[in-house]
């Protein structure tokens, strides 16, 4: 009792929820470890037999990718050693090689083409966040009033459907019947990314539409949220206060914004830590060249080695965005803290 | 202690809900899918897996939604579709209902070390999504059911529901009433099942028709980006062949309109359902 009163009860807090991450995580990983390991056949048999199929790889290129395989899982050794050996591989930032990109490492591949996700989904997720939440305070402003209720069925509409409904339709619409977007691809084939002014032009055109089909997606549930927070907020004795003493609407409506946007700057970040896995599936309908793409190709192909470093990578950014995201609120919450520590 | 008086399941606020237009609608429009999904295959008997004519159809008075990438009939495909997506709901749900329903009241009846592991469970669960399990499960077993898919679902979505509980039950045990029957010497069973549950009731079928929907959209997602389904006829498997196919990009609408037609359907339906109890049944 006496150390917990010593101790800045906002740090007790903290290293308690990183705690909690890392059993996490640690759950996670032996997941990862354990599936394959249960699962009946052979999974390396599988995947050679697959290549033998497929019947695109040389003889030498077979061997190669047998002798990686059993380098990465070890499946000769006794459990809890491939287990320690696991876990050490992944300290040192060793994911293994891929099978479907052979010879390439599946640590370079992400490396390659997360850039490609980020750049597509930070810029779609904040803006919809900006724009959700300004609509969510003006509907909050007008309540009960028809704009609220407009805004508020639109809304609901767009939180039921799935981006990825969203973006067929905009193929459909903006590439197909109306083409003046392509279907698909993050560039025309044939030009290689670099900073040119036709690259980026190109890459623009190619962006629109997987763009806004998130942007359009993750409106409704941000624009829903603020409103029912703005609501709120509003019956609050400063809010009346403002009233009274006659502020403008407008004014109102930038302090309803400000006090309302707190949790949802929490809820923001849990979101861009789920870009990386929400934004998959987006990427395979547009055929993005995003983690997502891969990760399709990986699956298709039965790659394990590149499908179990996307699922660490998007394990980890998940756990820490969630880990951030707690320590904000509770930064800015204090009766968080207080009600962990028992202070 | 305080009183309080709790809004339970009585035939009077039956009579009110159905009052509510968002409600009935919503009802309507479910049961409907649910008669199509369950009366549909048997009415209209042409096997949504067999080769009924040239690929890619347009709809006509020969087949009504066309034929798909294979030849195969989109409405027989679409009306099997739904069927599975609402196997895929009942089971996934009921599994998930389960789970949290029992976490988290005994979570919050027994408290202590009880308590305290359930909800470190339930934490780890809600970090670990279904997309990533099924990830790694599609990534081993190149052959996956219905099954595999809905039991997955429903394994990986009780934890915020089993929080929600919790809280609720919580709530209530700090009442008179509780009181009284923990003196009377009733079990803590007893308690949950007599006078938790009723009190609880409807937001135990709120969180079963979110469930329901959530299960549902998650199949189609999973089978949309390859982790999913591969056998079962499902709405998921009908966008993930169109997809596949690239029927998009070609406009061949009608394989991929109606399912997500129907799978916002079934979204909005229940989403209004669900609200439309919470709103009339919320403690506050």
């Amino acid at each position: 009792m006496i150390l917990k009163k010593i101790i800045n009860p906002f740090i007790v807090y903290a290293l308690k929820r990183l705690g909690m991450m890392i059993l996490t995580f640690f759950v996670a990983l032996f997941l990862i470890f354990i599936l394959p390991r249960m699962i009946p056949g052979n999974p390396l048999a599988t995947t050679i037999y697959r290549l033998l199929q497929g019947g695109i790889v040389s003889p030498e290129q077979l061997k190669a990718t047998e002798r990686m395989l059993l380098e990465t899982f070890k499946f000769h050794e006794p459990l809890h050693i491939q287990f320690i050996d696991f876990i050490a591989n992944l300290l040192h930032g060793n994911l293994g090689v891929s099978v479907l990109f052979y010879p390439l490492k599946v640590y370079d591949l992400i490396a390659i083409y997360i850039p490609w996700t980020l750049l597509l989904m930070i810029p779609a997720v904040s803006l919809s966040w900006f724009v959700g939440n300004y609509v969510g305070v003006i509907a909050a402003m007008n309540r009960n009033k028809s704009i609220d209720k407009i805004i508020l069925t639109i809304f609901m509409v767009f939180q039921g459907i799935p981006s990825y409904i969203f973006g067929m339709y905009l193929i459909l619409l903006f590439a197909v019947y109306i083409p003046i977007f392509p279907t698909g691809g993050g560039w025309p084939p044939g030009m290689v990314p670099r900073l040119s002014t036709d690259f980026i032009l190109a890459y623009l055109r190619h962006y629109i539409l997987p763009f806004l089909s998130i942007f359009i997606a993750s409106l409704g549930g941000w624009g829903l949220s603020m409103r029912s927070i703005a609501v709120q907020e509003l019956t609050s004795d400063y809010m009346e206060y403002a009233k009274n003493i006659g502020v403008s609407q407008r004014k109102i409506s930038r302090y309803l914004f400000k006090c309302s946007a707190l949790p949802q700057i929490v809820g923001l970040a849990i979101v861009l830590g789920w870009s990386v896995a929400g934004s998959v599936i987006t990427e395979i309908v547009f055929s993005y060249p995003g983690i997502g793409m891969i990760f399709w190709r990986g699956i298709q192909s039965q790659d394990y080695p590149l499908i179990q470093g996307i699922f660490i990578i998007i394990i980890g950014t998940l756990l820490l965005a969630n880990y951030i995201s707690e320590l904000l609120f509770a930064y800015i919450d204090p009766r968080i803290r207080h009600a962990y520590t028992g202070v | 202690m305080h009183t309080q008086v709790y809004k339970t399941m009585s035939t009077s606020a039956i009579i009110r809900i159905f009052k509510i237009k968002k409600f009935t609608t919503g009802l309507i429009i479910f049961l409907a899918l649910s008669i199509i999904g369950i009366l549909g295959p048997i009415i209209y008997g042409v096997s949504p897996t067999k080769t009924v004519g040239g690929r890619y159809i347009p709809p006509g008075t020969e087949y009504f939604l066309g034929t798909d990438a294979l030849g195969r009939d989109v409405l027989a495909q679409l009306l099997h579709g739904i069927r599975g997506s609402l196997y895929v709901g009942v089971i996934a749900s009921t599994i998930s209902l389960s789970l949290a329903l029992f976490l988290g009241t005994i979570a919050a009846i027994f408290g202590g070390v009880v308590d305290r592991v359930i909800m470190t469970i339930s934490e780890i669960f809600l970090l670990i999504p279904s997309i990533l399990l099924m990830m790694l499960l599609a990534a081993y077993l190149p052959e996956r059911s219905l099954w595999i898919v809905a039991v997955v679902i429903g394994v990986t979505s009780w934890a915020g529901w089993a929080r929600g509980f919790r809280s609720r039950t919580l709530s209530i045990l700090s009442s008179d009433f509780i009181y009284i029957a923990v003196l009377s010497g009733a079990s803590k069973m007893s308690i949950i099942i007599r006078d938790i549950i009723p009190i609880i009731a409807p937001y135990i079928l709120a969180a079963f028709a979110m469930l329901f929907s959530y299960s549902i959209m998650s199949e189609v997602g999973l089978t949309l980006i390859g982790v999913g389904m591969t056998k079962d006829a499902t709405l998921g498997l009908m966008l993930y062949i169109a997809q596949i196919y690239a029927n998009i990009s070609q406009g061949i609408w009608w394989t991929f309109v109606p399912p997500t037609i129907i799978v916002t359907l079934i979204f909005l339906s229940l989403y209004a359902i669900a609200t439309s109890i919470d709103e009339l049944f919320s403690y506050r």
